[in-house]
């Protein structure tokens, strides 16, 4: 029952963090990442240029997760592939490759080791943007809460920062 | 006395009957103390449970990569995989792939999450419950397509199909947030999917029954000799519905010491310490295979032999896999079930790849395999194994 109440204040936090649609964040700490061929790369060998970040995780909201994904291929005309990552995590490198060939995502998807990003919103379970800069600044973190409102805000924040790109 | 004096006398007897459910006469409890098969640590051979183990690879193709498997279902002709991205696919008892059942999306037979299935062999049908949208789904496994589906009121902790008639959907305290009708199991009429009946399982009713303060929220529904079986890690008592949809106490698991303290507040986390925690209950004719966290590791295993009432922490003793029968029929991984594939039958999963890597360890180089011919096969199928192969399902016939 407990994990009900987690996932309830989970969503009054995350309700709390995007009322403005998103907030500000520090930036982001140096890290390893595992690719889909199984190599080691560092957070700031693949971040060269600004770019949107999709973090999710195996122990998201699915639903949450796959109305995202859907949205990504409707923002794919205006913003380049080259500048969508995602971030994911599973508990199992198959899952993680199985995963990436059912979705579609061929490259730019990177494993985080223990599913530890250091962003606070990494705790609530639920799958979020942010944009990330080449000095791993991160900014413009974006996280559906409401999934009945999702396409509208999506549709504010995507037209934000299209901007960027 | 007069009619109207008796009446009321008679009225309570039978809504008490009612009410409580409780029928003596098929009353039959076994008592389990699990300090005996937490502390009694035993290496058990396969072939002291088990006749035979066979293995059923699931065709890898782009059009059917398994992730995660969450839920498998068989029928004589059909296996029914459910996985951790929604996908539910079926194939046949080679492996080979058929189709996908149902799809994804917000149209009206389309699912948004696939919470459990379970496929008919008689109706030849497949139920899928979504928790998102509240639905029930109902397939054609022939077309893969919705051919009806409707919308519930409670929320269901899982569901079995009861005697092909009903749907039952078990609604544990872990749905307290989402509704009131906790400790209630709907049946559903299988053919408009209206609700008929609902029972209320209030622990109180059911004797020697006690909240184990698991909180984990794990539920199980299964089918055993006709009889439609509940058992929910926040209750130590087990309980069935027999025809007459009567709530009859099954087995109880004395916890005594092992039980859940009530400071630890953080179910997230792995528990430390000396309780248990019971994540899945197994029941064969002959056994109860548990599974559960003690010490704060996951896997900790249990047999419990109804025959003879022993109780042993199933200990498979080497370093890179110290849990599970050892497989000393065809010499394959340690064994420990997964699911039921019928009363005689038990199953569990692995990918190729991580079979083989377990396969190769130095520990399989010279045991005794009474089907050394079964132990080649297996071997020489692995020797191409890539890690996006789909799974290979162990099916473990036991002894009867």
């Amino acid at each position: 029952m407990k994990s009900y109440t987690f996932f309830i204040i989970s969503l009054i936090i995350s309700s709390f963090l995007t009322s403005n649609a998103y907030s500000q964040q520090a930036g982001l700490i140096e890290q390893k990442l595992i690719t889909l061929q199984e190599d080691t790369v560092y957070l700031s060998d693949i971040v060269k240029n600004k770019s949107l970040i999709f973090r999710y995780s195996v122990m998201d909201c699915k639903p949450c997760i796959d109305s995202l994904f859907s949205h990504i291929q409707k923002i794919e005309k205006d913003i380049d592939k080259k500048f969508i990552i995602f971030f994911t995590y599973f508990t199992n490198f198959r899952h993680f490759l199985v995963s990436a060939r059912i979705n579609q995502i061929n490259n730019k998807i990177y494993l985080i080791p223990n599913n530890e990003l250091a962003v606070t919103e990494d705790d609530i379970n639920m799958p979020y943007f942010f944009i990330i800069d080449n000095q791993l600044n991160v900014s413009d973190l974006f996280i559906v809460y409401n999934l009945n409102k999702q396409e509208e805000e999506l549709d504010t924040y995507f037209a934000k920062i299209k901007e960027y790109f | 006395m007069t009619f109207h004096r008796i009446l009321p006398t008679i009225l309570l007897i039978i809504c008490t009957a009612c009410k409580t459910g409780n029928d003596a006469s098929d009353q039959v409890i076994i008592k389990y103390n699990i300090e005996q098969g937490i502390k009694q640590k035993k290496q058990i051979y396969l072939s002291e449970i088990a006749n035979d183990i066979g293995y059923i690879p699931l065709e890898t193709k782009k059009e059917c990569l398994v992730a995660d498997i969450q839920n498998i279902e068989f029928t004589s002709a059909r296996i029914l995989i459910l996985d951790d991205m929604d996908q539910i696919m079926l194939f046949d008892t080679s492996g080979k792939f058929l189709r996908r059942i149902g799809k994804k999306g917000k149209g009206p037979d389309e699912y948004l999450t696939a919470s459990r299935v379970r496929i008919s062999e008689n109706k030849n049908e497949i139920y899928l419950f979504d928790g998102t949208k509240s639905r029930i789904f109902v397939f054609n496994p022939e077309t893969g397509k919705c051919s009806r589906s409707a919308e519930i009121d409670f929320f269901p902790s899982d569901f079995e199909i009861f005697n092909d008639k009903l749907l039952a959907f078990y609604c544990s305290e872990a749905t307290f947030p989402f509704s009131n009708k906790y400790f209630h199991i709907f049946m559903v009429n299988t053919n408009n999917l209206k609700v008929r009946d609902s029972i209320f399982k209030r622990t109180d009713l059911v004797s020697g029954a006690e909240a184990v303060e698991s909180d984990r929220g794990f539920v199980h529904l299964y089918i055993k000799d006709d009889k439609l079986y509940c058992w929910d890690s926040n209750s130590d008592t087990t309980i069935y519905v027999n025809e007459r949809h009567n709530i009859i106490n099954s087995f109880i698991i004395d916890y005594n010491k092992f039980h859940r303290s009530s400071n630890i507040t953080d179910d997230t986390q792995v528990p430390e310490g000396k309780n248990f925690y019971l994540d899945r209950v197994i029941e064969t004719d002959n056994y109860f295979f548990l599974e559960g966290i003690y010490q704060g590791r996951y896997g900790r295993f249990i047999l419990f032999d109804k025959n003879d009432k022993a109780a042993n922490n199933v200990y498979f003793n080497y370093d890179f896999h110290d849990q599970g029968f050892h497989n000393d029929i065809d010499g394959g991984i340690p064994f420990w079930p997964k699911g039921k594939v019928d009363q005689n039958k038990l199953y569990d999963h692995m990918s190729p790849l991580e079979l083989k890597r377990l396969m190769n360890h130095k520990y399989y180089e010279n045991i005794p395999v009474k089907n050394k011919k079964q132990n080649q096969q297996l071997k020489q199928f692995l020797k191409d194994a890539e890690i996006t192969d789909n799974p290979i399902i162990f099916i473990l016939s036991l002894k009867s």
